[in-house]
């Protein structure tokens, strides 16, 4: 096993002796993101206004959009603003309408509150498809407050089950139906004397509000380049077999596993490295927003297993070195192009709606989205990181089995 | 000669099949301790294809190998770890110097720190490369290319050094000091598994010899033993100016010439043994009034034994 790290290290070495890998890895996405970032900010500064309905009227939905508005709006960060309508139809209009700037919407269906303590009602949205990002911006908030309902459910549900146990139910009920109650009534305190908390909390940090366009292509950038400094990596097991490096490395006392291994690890923290310092330099010098820390790392983790695998594959397919190189080409942008790593995907035709929810770009973008403007937990990217390991672990099998039996032996 | 210390490798009935060529066939050899053992045969006899199994970089259909009493296997890392490989073809990183070279190689033999570190220098001094170790290995020449490939074979001081063609396509400055360190490193006692087409290597440097063919070892044993083994003799050829007929024909009559023949002016005469043979050849000459030019003693050797064994010259 120390030996995998023996092979990946000289592999590391190797790459950053060779300029081709700072290039594509690094030099790359920060001169194109830079460039998009300028090119957005060129003529208008970079806005998303996402219109909020509150069809419930209750004390909860009230609490719902005063956080989202206090924690989006009067946040420091600029490019993402709700704003409250009264009615459906006001804000229909105003997405239609391309003039409004009004990208998307969101609705708290009437009866909201009451759902919850069963089966929540669906929050409901829109969005104006000419609009760039709009479609991610409003499905990412709509899916944060979902994503905290469903807590906030489970929250209520344990508190109602632990008080009926201590025959205090119809108390904790009360409580939880005032929640439930005409918004106006909240404000002027109910009867009983006691303050009703609303059910739901929305503000908190992770609404930063900042969302510029570098938040998007930023990672967007990062990913694609992250495939290009992958290949360069992974296909250096067909220049050692060219070399003749390779068979001495297997003389030695290592297995083919081992040597499958260390190159492995080699390409993913290629992968790895590229992604970070692009992450790095877009938040500190762009603004990017790639949401919070951890939740950045982990999706760059993931995003990371899955890019290894696939250039893993790639250079398994390929018999040659360029043609391997070819390969990555081609699945790069395939993929960019696809998961929205160019266009945001609400502006691709439905079929390749569907199909962008399962490349790799489009899960992480998704996810970064979400940490970003959703302020998404674990449990929200959670299926996103699931599917960016699954396509990882698949390729990754898939392509050491195709290069123990064709490039090794 | 024949030794009595138990041996460093011990391999039979090697199998390897390509398609439906079978590139090796049945083959077995022992290499004592100490010992260089050469395996000698042309292009495609199977030399390569035999030692990628010795060393555990092919899994042999049938067979088995045993280094240094460990069974080797592809998987068998420390089986591997007795041996020193140096591959037909020059296997360095280009991009990297030859010192780089070197450390990356040896830590995958688990060596790090003082020791990696005063391994490497005495290896880059034993192949002459200490000067030029700083450099990128695409900068040497084809002749420090072969050294330094041989210098990673021996970083780790294994039990069993195995060089598949060391000296094909080197200067004959380079040669020579590749020959000599393998010398050195035999007299030193390690083990060796040498392959070459070159019968004159074959018979410099190793200790026995075995002479492989379409994949079968068809004859082993020391230089003597080989050349007894097909019953090949010495030749004196002699010219000169004279009766050249009639010293060919009394010296055909002497007890030490088992034949002689007369060809375009020389005299070749077949004898059992050179050095018993010359001065009553030469006392003949000079009876029968020959006045000798050249006389030329050409011993057997490995060339000839393969001549005769399969009807073909080692190099086409
Ligand atoms: N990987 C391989 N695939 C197919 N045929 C091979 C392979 N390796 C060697 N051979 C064939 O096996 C025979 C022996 O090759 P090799 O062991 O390289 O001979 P040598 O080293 O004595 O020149 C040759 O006919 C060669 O073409
Ligand atoms: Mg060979």
């Amino acid at each position: 096993m120390r030996n995998a790290f023996v092979i990946a290290g000289n592999d590391l070495h190797r790459r950053l002796r060779d300029r081709s890998v700072l290039i594509q890895g690094v030099v790359g996405p920060l001169v194109l993101a830079t460039i998009i970032s300028f090119a957005f900010s060129g003529f208008d500064t970079f806005k998303v206004d996402v219109a909020l309905v509150d069809e419930d009227q209750t004390v909860t939905s009230a609490a719902i959009v005063d956080g989202l508005v206090e924690a989006v709006n009067e946040g420091e960060g600029e490019g993402l603003e709700i704003r409250e309508v009264a009615t459906a139809a006001e804000a229909r209009r105003m997405v239609d309408d391309d003039d409004d700037d009004v990208g998307g919407m969101i609705v708290l269906p009437r009866g909201f509150c009451e759902s919850l303590r069963t089966e929540p009602l669906p929050i409901g949205t829109v969005i104006n498809e000419e609009s760039q990002f709009a479609g991610e911006v409003t499905e990412s908030l709509a899916g944060g407050i979902a994503g905290r309902v469903d807590l906030a459910r489970v929250a209520v549900n344990t508190a109602l089950r632990v008080a009926a146990g201590e025959g205090e139910f119809d108390k904790v009920a009360d409580l939880a139906d005032d929640g439930c109650g005409p918004a106006t009534s909240a404000t002027a305190g109910s009867g009983a004397g006691v303050e009703v908390q609303p059910a739901i909390v929305v503000a908190d940090q992770s609404y930063s509000g900042e969302y510029n366009a570098v938040s998007y292509y930023g990672p967007g950038m990062a990913i694609l380049f992250a495939f290009f400094a992958a290949g360069i990596g992974a296909r250096s097991i067909l220049g050692e077999r060219r070399e003749g490096t390779l068979v001495r490395v297997r003389a030695a006392p290592v297995t083919d596993r081992t040597i499958l291994f260390g190159k492995t690890v080699g390409v993913a923290t290629l992968a790895l490295s590229s992604i970070v310092i692009v992450w790095i330099v877009t938040s500190l010098a762009l603004a990017a927003n790639w949401g919070p820390i951890w939740g950045a790392l982990l999706v760059i983790v993931c995003v990371v297993v899955a890019i290894a695998g696939l250039s893993m594959l790639v250079t398994a397919l390929a018999r040659t070195e360029a043609q391997a190189d070819g390969f990555t080409a081609m699945l790069a942008l395939g993929l960019a192009l696809l998961g929205g790593s160019f266009i945001s995907p609400g502006g691709l035709p439905p079929l390749l709606q569907e199909v962008s929810a399962f490349t790799p770009n489009g899960m992480a973008l998704h996810a970064f989205t979400d940490l970003a403007v959703g302020g998404a937990g674990l449990a929200g990217i959670l299926p996103h990181l699931a599917g960016l390991i699954t396509i990882g672990a698949c390729s990754g099998i898939a392509a050491l089995v195709l290069l123990q039996r064709k490039v090794l032996s | 000669m024949v030794s009595v210390k138990t041996p460093v490798v011990q391999c039979s009935g090697l199998q390897k099949t390509f398609g439906d060529r079978r590139a090796v066939d049945d083959v077995g050899f022992e290499i004592a301790e100490g010992e260089t053992y050469g395996l000698l045969g042309p292009n495609g006899a199977g030399k390569t294809t035999t030692i990628s199994m010795v060393c555990g970089l092919l899994e042999p259909e049938v067979g088995t190998t045993t280094v240094a009493g460990l069974a080797m296997g592809t998987r068998n890392a420390e089986a591997k770890a007795q041996i020193g490989f140096v591959p037909q073809e020059v296997a360095l990183y280009p991009d990297l110097t030859g010192r780089e070279n070197l450390r990356f190689f040896g830590r995958l033999q688990h060596m790090e720190g003082k020791r990696l570190k005063s391994r490497v220098e005495e290896v880059l001094d034993l192949v002459g490369l200490v000067e030029r170790a700083d450099e990128r290995t695409d900068a040497y020449s084809g002749g420090m290319k072969r050294r330094c490939n041989i210098a990673a074979g021996l970083l780790h001081e294994p039990k069993l050094l195995i060089l598949d063609e060391p000296t094909v396509g080197v200067d004959p400055q380079s040669r020579h000091a590749i020959l000599e360190s393998i010398e050195t490193l035999g007299g030193a006692g390690l083990s060796v598994l040498y392959t070459t087409h070159y019968m004159e290597e074959a018979e410099r440097l190793c200790d026995r010899v075995g002479i492989i063919d379409e994949g079968r070892i068809i004859a082993e044993g020391t230089k003597r033993e080989l050349v007894e083994l097909v019953g090949e003799n010495a030749h004196v050829r002699l010219t000169g100016a004279g009766d050249l007929p009639g010293f060919a024909d009394r010296a055909r009559s002497l007890a030490v010439v088992e034949r002689a023949d007369l060809a375009d002016g020389v005299v070749d005469l077949e004898v059992s043994d050179a050095s018993r043979a010359l001065a009553p050849i030469i006392e003949t000459a000079e009876g029968s009034a020959l006045d000798i030019r050249s006389v030329d003693v050409v011993e057997p050797d490995l060339e000839s034994v393969f001549l005769r064994l399969t009807g073909k010259a080692l190099r086409d």
